[in-house]
């Protein structure tokens, strides 16, 4: 049985270049590169895998500004056959909740599918909501935190959940949304030429249908990016000489027992 | 305004439960409502353990023919609940299943939803949030407005409330909720002894350590500090070198030592974020250029196989000389 998959990618600015004032805690986005959220990069392993073995065709879905392109190429390098992108510029300011509205909206045009696949979490809001919101407004069951999946001929989902308590071994059928943790894989990295050629792959680009407005409910009032200084007293040379002198330190702030 | 008048809690794990009352009957103090906790398929020793601290109503239900609460069995009983009782504020632990049933049910009531708060007030009529954003290195504060809310609560923020209550305890029974993901098997963790949340010291390790068979090594470290132990993402998920809960970060357990001791741990945003609050934290690391130096307060540069026997004669001698 050939599956027809949808995963989901979102580009997000790239938390380990952010800029904080460290006196202010101000935040800025100003020049920081925006990459695809870590996570994303295993829902479509994930995804790859399950089309080796069954068939079938990948479409990446994407909400987020213009520059998203960037990570949807990366996507279709990797091996996704095309791509669709819904430009919205205040992704941001966005709940869960009108995000969802616009990817099952978009989902409705994308049938026939059976498997979406999304990740754990967004590398940069890590709200980890989003899977179980299009679940419900979907109608269809979600498998989430997947730490391993198949899928087999007969239309049968399989996976282990990997949770706080254990590992839930879990088995039902499509049409199914599958959110997976990044211990599932391995994300391969594309060759040069499957880079060249993810341009010639299809990125459709679209408005939302819905009119997007500022959210109601939830409302982002401050970010503040400040933290504890640390001292940053550094010791190199040999273990002999190095380890009395931590000794020592740790000694005079009374952290021994 | 919103002329509801109660709030719900729920967590699958009894613990984070009782933990969640204290911000429970804060928040229904200072908005009014009246403090409704839910309980799915719990013993009745467990319910009798949460009615100690539930302020107002514990409601335990049983789903016949479901051994294993799952998030989907879990939203299809809190539905009807919130069906009945149309609460102002849902407060539910914040683990993965009850981010999944939060989730669900933002959506059913079209709601303002915030997962992994780690603080939650109520402050001229305002509800305020805050949650960690950008791999930890920012926080976030955010106001959820709106009829009703829902909100996820990071597990160990908050510690049991104190005060004891008498709750009107309720039954409630439901035959039979079709569900069409199937539990094949459980394997359940076994508890660890140390709650690494209340730990003072902390020995933690990274892909540093070559070998499983070298955690005797850090055992022995941590033996002679009186310490937990912990680890880097890697070292249990994708390892399984040490049980999950003893991962330390954004999306494992954060902690707050007075000693934070990172051996062979470059210190990754994610790991950071979850030592932030430790007092004091020391760095052990081969690579000069691991960003853990630029977060730490004391660092060595140098390979822990040589450094770390060195400092446990060093505290055994220090022990022996007291």
């Amino acid at each position: 049985m050939p599956l027809n998959i949808v995963v989901l990618l979102k580009h997000i600015y790239d938390e380990n270049q952010l800029k904080v004032n460290q006196s202010t805690g101000e935040v800025s986005f100003q020049g920081v590169p925006g990459k695809l959220s870590t996570f994303d990069r295993n829902s479509l392993e994930a995804a790859l895998r399950l089309k080796q073995k069954l068939g079938g065709s990948i479409t990446t879905l994407t909400v987020g500004p213009q520059e998203s392109e960037r990570s949807i190429r990366e996507g279709l390098a990797m091996g996704a056959d095309r791509a669709i992108l819904v430009k919205v510029t205040n992704i941001l300011e966005m709940s869960a909740n009108e995000v969802a509205r616009i990817i099952v909206n978009q989902l409705e045009n994308l049938q026939p599918w059976q498997l979406l696949i999304a990740s754990e979490g967004g590398a940069d809001t890590y709200t980890s909501v989003l899977p179980s919101i299009i679940a419900e407004k979907t109608g269809l069951p979600l498998f989430s935190y997947l730490k391993s999946l198949d899928v087999l001929e007969d239309g049968t989902i399989k996976g282990d959940r990997a949770l706080e308590r254990g590992i839930i071994t879990v088995k039902g059928k499509l049409p199914a949304i599958v959110s997976v943790v990044s211990e599932i894989n391995e994300p391969r990295i594309p060759t040069l030429l499957q880079i060249m050629a993810s341009t010639k792959k299809e990125l459709k680009t679209v408005v939302p249908e819905e009119q997007i407005q500022a959210d109601r409910y939830f409302k982002i009032i401050s970010l503040s990016g400040k933290s504890r200084e640390r001292k940053r007293v550094i010791f190199e040379g040999s273990a002999q000489e190095v380890v009395p002198e931590l000794v020592d330190s740790l000694l005079k702030e009374g952290a021994l027992p | 305004m919103s002329n509801r008048t109660t709030l719900i809690s729920y967590s699958e794990d009894v613990d984070v439960l009782a933990e969640l009352q204290s911000i429970a009957t804060q928040l229904s103090k200072s908005m009014n409502l009246t403090s409704i906790a839910v309980t799915i398929n719990q013993s009745a020793e467990e319910n009798e353990m949460l009615s100690k601290v539930v302020k107002d109503e514990l409601i335990s239900v049983t789903a016949r023919n479901h051994n294993y609460v799952t998030p989907e069995l879990a939203f299809q009983v809190l539905k009807r609940i919130v069906d009945e009782k149309k609460p102002r504020l849902i407060i539910i632990g914040s683990t993965r299943d009850g981010k999944e049933v939060a989730g669900m049910l933002a959506s059913y009531l079209d709601c303002g939803i915030a997962s992994d708060c780690s603080s939650v007030t109520f402050d001229s009529n305002r509800l305020l949030i805050q949650r960690a954003a950008f791999g930890g290195r920012v926080t976030a504060t955010a106001e959820l407005a709106g009829e009703s809310a829902i909100i996820a609560v990071r597990p160990h923020v908050y510690r049991p409330p104190e005060a004891r209550f008498t709750p009107l305890v309720k039954s409630q029974e439901y035959q039979d909720i079709p569900l069409r993901i199937v539990v094949e098997n459980v394997a359940r963790k076994v508890a660890s002894a140390t709650d690494l949340t209340k730990a003072e010291r902390i020995v933690s390790v990274g892909r540093g350590l070559k070998r499983k068979d070298d955690l005797a090594l850090i055992q022995k470290l941590a033996d002679e500090l009186s310490a937990a132990i912990g680890c880097s993402r890697p070292l249990a998920a994708d390892l399984g070198w040490l049980p999950e809960e003893t991962h330390i970060g954004l999306t494992g357990v954060q902690v707050k030592p007075k000693l934070y001791l990172a051996i062979g741990i470059s210190g990754q945003l994610q790991h950071l974020a979850g030592i932030k609050d430790s007092e004091l934290i020391v760095a052990i690391n081969t690579d000069k250029s691991a960003p853990i130096f630029q977060n730490c307060d004391y660092g060595i540069i140098g390979d822990l196989y040589q450094v770390i026997p060195e400092f446990i004669n060093a505290i055994t001698q220090l022990k022996n000389k007291k």
